[in-house]
């Protein structure tokens, strides 16, 4: 006995029309990480974001990388929260410009006020504008786009490059969404962050962006 | 009127004469006591992750990561310090010689690179210098005793099995205490504890203090 159900035979046009939708999707897709009018376009219709992460720290001193996972949501135009669940938890929230990170210590979360906020602030600014499809508006790097919907900004200043050599997205087939970030400290240290579960356009409470008591 | 003008001169005299806690040698020392002390610290090389914890007014605190790759063998250790989300602020290697390799503000400044540095060889190298004595604190635990160049470390094992390590500068003032508990990481079974909670108290020149709490140890294989 077999659970195999018997397939119609298709008929050649509506194969036809089936490959074209599919051709048409696919151009789609592709067509808005083309150039740089196209992605600023997707883009607009994006509000919100939300994704999972993973992220591997790798450095030259450890032979193996750093792993990590978390959260990542969105609200346009400038309403961010990156969380870490693990080994570490934190979060780091921009909303409205305001900047904070609170870290779980034990039970409870407290504000952290680590020299290295400043430095964060500078990055969070950054990924506010990415997901606004604002990769070629800071003026700090210079922003190239390859045919393969990735993008190398690349710091215009020598102290600039001195903290960041460079940086590369890759940007996901589904318009308005980045797959991966790559920051390059310089050619043996590098931090990767792979997004998925990806939602667009979802309704998000804006207390997610909110101090934690 | 004269009592009152020696108060200021009494006070000083006092604040200025410290000295070393009092050890008991032992009338029969417990065999391998000196080796113990030194088996507080790593003898294998790992490569360890852990968060750094600092307090701030306000009730704040700062975290960070701290990476270091020791190897004993060599005295030699790698450090590199990271925000949580992974930037690098530090990286310095010391073999004797202490090369930065990375430091953005604030740690940036020759004297706070020196001080951690200082601080990551008190806790995971023995002292560089020779022992003093052994003996036992009033309390009864185990103590052995170090001459440094620049004064004097304690190293006394607590019944819990924890160690606490006291350095004192020549005048005898206690510059850092140190509180480690050490633990069997993770997949690394049939080697070495390495310290997986510490807590670092500073008082001298700075102070200050800090909490580290292991997230991984890994054993290293020197050439990685």
């Amino acid at each position: 006995m077999t659970n195999a159900r018997p397939t119609a035979p298709c008929h050649p046009l509506r194969t036809r029309t089936r490959h074209m939708g599919l051709a048409a999707l696919v151009l789609m897709t592709l067509a808005w990480s083309s150039s740089w009018d196209s992605i600023h376009s997707a883009a607009q219709d994006i509000r919100s974001v939300q994704a999972t992460f993973t992220q591997e720290k790798h450095l030259q001193i450890l032979a193996q990388p750093l792993q990590s996972n978390g959260l990542l949501i969105f609200s346009a135009p400038d309403r961010l929260r990156w969380e870490y669940q693990a080994p570490l938890p934190s979060v780091l929230l921009m909303d409205e410009g305001r900047i904070q990170r609170f870290v779980k210590t034990g039970d409870t979360w407290t504000e952290d006020a680590s020299a290295a906020l400043p430095a964060m602030s500078f990055v969070m600014q950054e990924i506010g504008r990415w997901m606004n499809g604002r990769f070629d508006e800071n003026p700090d790097f210079d922003a190239r786009l390859e045919p393969d919907g990735r993008i190398v900004l690349t710091p215009r200043q020598a102290a600039l490059a001195t903290v960041i050599q460079k940086i590369a997205l890759q940007l996901a087939k589904t318009p308005g969404v980045i797959e991966s970030v790559t920051v390059y400290e310089d050619d043996d240290n590098f931090t990767r962050l792979h997004f998925k579960d990806v939602t667009v356009n979802q309704p998000i409470d804006p207390a997610m962006f909110k101090q934690r008591s | 009127m004269k009592r009152i003008h020696c108060l200021p001169l009494i006070t000083l005299v006092l604040v200025a004469c410290h000295s070393l806690p009092a050890i008991t040698p032992w009338e029969q020392a417990p065999a391998g006591i000196e080796a113990a002390c030194r088996d507080a610290f790593p003898r294998q090389a790992w490569r360890m992750v852990h968060t750094i914890t600092t307090d701030f007014p306000g009730q704040r605190k700062g975290v960070m990561l701290g990476v270091v790759s020791l190897v004993p063998e060599k005295e030699s250790v790698e450090c590199a310090l990271l925000s949580i989300e992974g930037l690098r602020l530090f990286e310095a290697h010391d073999d004797g010689t202490l090369t930065i390799r990375r430091a953005l503000p604030p740690f940036d400044r020759p004297a706070l690179a020196k001080g951690m540095m200082r601080d990551i060889r008190l806790l995971f190298f023995p002292p560089e210098g020779p022992r003093l004595l052994n003996g036992h604190m009033p309390s009864g635990d185990p103590v052995c005793r170090y001459a440094l160049a620049d004064g004097y470390q304690d190293i006394t094992r607590k019944p819990t099995g924890n160690i606490v390590i006291q350095r004192y500068d020549r005048r005898y003032r206690l510059t850092h205490r140190v509180d480690i508990t050490r633990c069997h990481p993770d997949g690394a079974a049939g080697k070495e504890a390495v310290p997986c909670r510490i807590h670092l108290e500073a008082f001298q020149p700075a102070t200050y203090q800090l909490d580290l709490d292991l997230v991984e140890a890994r054993p290293a294989v020197d050439n990685q």
